[in-house]
């Protein structure tokens, strides 16, 4: 198999989405629909769906004010069924990736201790359980229990994420845009992986990347409580234009020049005489490569006088099939077992073809 | 001797000895399986299946967790009610799925024993069934026809049903040769361990 161009767009929520799973029973609805009414206000665009406990069908919520046109209809067809919640907690587990349920009920579910105790390989997915009324089994299942009012529900129905990164078979990320968040390299294991930082949960994550793989890449959701998710992205095509390089200036291509033939070479500014590596005038103070950013790695083109600069958003620039340059001036190559790391850049690093990398400390 | 194996509507097996042309249910009906039924359409269809129904005809033999170690095992299967109710749950199921003949249900006795021999090969053969299959047939909780449930089947010349099997010794301590057909009074003790199990011809 051989490594591919593939660019993908990942457009997920932080939040966990909420089902509520409503206790169907004539002499608890009323309390039953306005606590619904009232989690729904302040979980604002989370709540997905519903359910009605000893039904499988799913309703989802997808416009406001839906479970208020919808809620008594459904609510007649399904009065007084019998209280059950694992066909429906089972059925969700099967077909709905990560959400958490919020059962809200008058009564102690029929079958209940199906989901308390587990054995391995059967988890129980994420359940709050909010009783109106009596003590009938408030002592009984803390783990899922909710202590009432709505802002305690609400906090347990958070599961922020802890970290959040891409990985896949082969992957390499080149280019990224991000509406918000660090990105930042991991290298481990002959795997690169690409991890966001300093997040906001309220807000989605649009992440559009540009990667080298053997297979799609793959977000991975890793939350407070141990669960973890992995996303898939939807296919983009011609996002990211080609990078951009730079004509460099005369008085820069002096000091470049000097630097990749390894000889001293007279300042442009001081006329003092520098040895080749040097990038800042220590006469004057000056950053010598004019128009280049400093603390950065740049490619220089020989032939073309021209340079890229390797930002946040340019990640790595791949020389050749299998060599890559990282923005943070480290050299990998691919092998048959993975990514391998070659070394740190060194100054005017011959890259081959005629081209050079260079990390302009200043 | 060769089994073959299929899984009902709610992922629980039915095996069929090659000399037989049936398939029958390894396990008594649970009330797992009936609360699927419960919570789908046609258990919605009747308004007859309730909260208040359902809580009881639990009294008569009160549920536990599939996963739960008990010493009562009669408690993960459904009994205490009559055939018609059993007959909704079968209807459900579909597939041309039906009570056992009386003489089907005797063919699974005899090859109990074999059967309980070989629980690794039903183990493994029941890799895609209903979670709590697994679980209790690592627990020996296997076919049960030599003590289990008293259970519905057709009765000789299918005209109606009979009771049949020897309940468990620790729910009813007793002799009975299971092959034969009882009566259970409905008020009696035993007719909260009166279940059933499903077959199809083939």
């Amino acid at each position: 198999m051989y490594l591919q161009t593939i660019e993908l767009h990942f457009d997920v929520s932080l939040e966990l989405p909420v089902r509520l799973l409503l206790d169907p029973s004539e002499d608890s609805w009323q309390a039953v629909r306005q606590k619904a009414l009232d989690l729904m206000e302040i979980m604002v665009g989370r709540v997905e769906g519903l359910a009605f406990a000893g039904c499988c069908e799913f309703h989802s919520l997808s416009l406001p004010g839906e479970f208020d046109r919808k809620i008594q209809g459904i609510y007649r067809k399904v009065k007084n069924i019998p209280v059950l919640i694992g066909p429906i907690l089972e059925s969700w587990q099967k077909h709905a990736s990560s959400f958490v349920t919020v059962l809200i009920t008058g009564k102690r579910p029929i079958d209940l201790d199906d989901w308390t105790g587990r054995p391995e390989g059967h988890p129980a997915p994420k359940l709050i359980i909010v009783n109106l009324e009596g003590k009938e089994f408030q002592d009984e299942i803390p783990e899922f229990l909710s202590s009432d009012p709505l802002e305690s529900i609400l906090d347990e129905a958070n599961n922020p994420p802890v970290s959040i990164f891409v990985e896949g078979d082969g992957f390499f990320p080149l280019e990224c845009k991000t509406n918000q968040g660090a990105l930042d390299l991991d290298f481990y294991d002959n795997q690169m992986r690409l991890k966001l930082n300093n997040w906001d949960t309220s807000q989605r994550l649009s992440l559009r990347l540009k990667s080298l793989g053997l297979t799609d890449p793959f977000m991975v959701i890793e939350r407070r409580n141990g669960t973890s998710e992995k996303k898939t992205g939807q296919e983009i095509s011609s996002y990211f234009n080609q990078p951009i390089w730079t004509p460099l200036t005369d008085a820069a291509w002096t000091v470049i020049q000097a630097g990749i033939n390894r000889q001293d070479f007279e300042c442009p500014f001081c006329r003092d005489y520098h040895a080749y590596q040097t990038v800042f005038c220590p006469n004057l103070g000056r950053f010598l490569l004019d128009g280049i950013p400093s603390k950065s790695v740049v490619i220089i083109d020989r032939q073309q006088r021209k340079f890229l600069s390797l930002t946040d958003a340019l990640l790595a620039w791949q020389s050749g099939h299998d060599r890559i340059i990282t923005m943070d001036g480290m050299m990998y190559s691919w092998e048959d077992f993975g990514w391998m790391f070659l070394n740190e850049i060194t100054p005017y690093e011959n890259l081959g073809n005629d081209f050079f990398g260079l990390y302009t400390e200043g | 001797m060769e089994f073959n194996i299929l899984f009902d509507k709610t992922g629980f097996p039915l095996i069929k000895n090659s000399r037989w042309d049936f398939f029958i249910s390894i396990f008594p009906v649970s009330k797992y399986q009936f609360e699927l039924f419960l919570c789908s359409s046609q258990g919605h269809k009747r308004n007859f299946y309730s909260d208040s129904w359902y809580r009881e005809l639990l009294k008569k033999n009160p549920r536990c967790a599939w996963h739960g170690e008990t010493s009562e095992p009669w408690r993960h299967f459904l009994s205490g009610e009559s055939p018609e109710v059993f007959d909704d749950f079968i209807k459900y199921c579909g597939n041309g799925m039906r009570l056992p003949k009386i003489d089907e249900w005797r063919q699974l006795l005899e090859v109990e024993h074999h059967l309980n021999e070989n629980t690794d090969n039903l183990y493994t053969l029941c890799d895609i069934a209903a979670p709590p299959v697994r679980h209790w047939l690592r627990q020996g909780l296997g076919i049960l026809t030599n003590e289990g449930m008293l259970e519905f089947v057709q009765s000789c010349d299918s005209s109606g049903t009979t009771i049949i099997g020897r309940p468990f010794t620790s729910f009813h301590p007793n002799l009975w040769s299971p092959g034969s057909e009882r009566e259970i009074e409905r008020n009696s003790k035993l007719w909260n361990i009166v279940s059933f199990r499903l077959a199809m011809s083939k």
